[in-house]
């Protein structure tokens, strides 16, 4: 099953997805570092850091390794609100190894702090269904511009438009 | 394209009329005049918004022709294509990552329980 999007309003993105195992448990996955390591991050882009300070203020610090041994990629999560088992707020960061904030790699546009807050639902059957929801936070209009230009590319209404980018692209080649 | 340029397209896309501009484009090549048909705005408006997408590189005026037709640009596309991707991917396959660990996690205890 793909994650969805939910379409709409451009200046947040919302992806949700439904798990099969009780909100309890996912909580578990998503607070604690053992758990972390083993889902974290695309495939092939091993966890090579993880801590975790589950608390208000409290940082979850993270490297992933690139494929092939390629360079590395730190992010960082400052808790902004803990309410177990159904909501989490962070304020999400790229980092360096030390926890200090970084600019995007690809896109040094990009907001410096984005909030995402991720909700936790009882669905039927013991399953749960997961909703993050990432907005720019304390960015400049410029920012937040590239923030929307990027994550409107993937809103609904855009990604009819976006097909037609890819059959054109396609004519090209 | 530099690290710059990606802010720049991408800044560019967030617009819904200069969205629109680029799909009417993805149908071929049109004129200033054509573009804005469909549009309740200004021609001046609508080369404003020209101005930003061939900036970014979107979109390149053509020469030869009287009426220098718009294009798209496919390479900054692409880019922002493959940038996207990555993203969407980051979160698709980390909660397929999830959901088989959970059902490794639910195994295992459902063994220990038998």
């Amino acid at each position: 099953m793909k994650s969805t999007d939910a379409g709409g309003d451009e200046s947040a993105f919302v992806i949700t997805r439904v798990v099969d195992a009780p909100r309890e448990l996912v909580w578990r996955m998503y607070t604690q570092a053992d758990h972390l390591k083993n889902w974290f991050g695309p495939k092939g882009f091993p966890m090579t850091h993880c801590s975790m300070d589950l608390r208000v203020g409290g940082m979850f610090h993270y490297c992933l390794q690139m494929p092939g041994g390629g360079s590395e990629m730190w992010g960082r999560w400052i808790f902004r609100a803990i309410e177990p088992p159904r909501r989490l707020v962070t304020v999400t960061s790229f980092s360096d190894a030390e926890g200090g904030v970084t600019r995007h790699p690809l896109a040094p546009g990009w907001p410096l702090h984005m909030l995402g807050e991720t909700l936790f639902d009882d669905e039927a059957d013991g399953k749960t269904r997961i909703t993050v929801t990432t907005t720019a936070l304390d960015a400049s209009e410029a920012e937040i511009a590239t923030f929307k230009g990027g994550f409107a590319s993937m809103t609904q209404g855009w990604s009819g438009t976006f097909q037609q980018f890819s059959d054109y692209l396609a004519t090209l080649k | 394209m530099s690290a710059d340029r990606l802010s720049l397209t991408l800044a560019a896309l967030a617009d819904p009329t200069r969205r629109a501009i680029l799909a009417r484009l993805a149908g071929g090549e049109a004129s200033v005049k054509q573009l804005a048909a469909p549009f309740a705005i200004s021609l001046p408006a609508v080369s404003r918004h020209l101005k930003v997408l061939e900036k970014a590189g979107l979109i390149a005026k053509g020469h030869k022709a009287q009426w220098r037709p718009c294009r798209l640009e496919a390479a900054p596309l692409q880019e922002v294509a493959g940038w996207i991707d990555g993203y969407r991917r980051f979160w698709d396959e980390s909660f397929d990552r999830l959901d088989t660990y959970l059902q490794q996690l639910q195994q295992v205890k459902s063994d220990e329980k038998h």
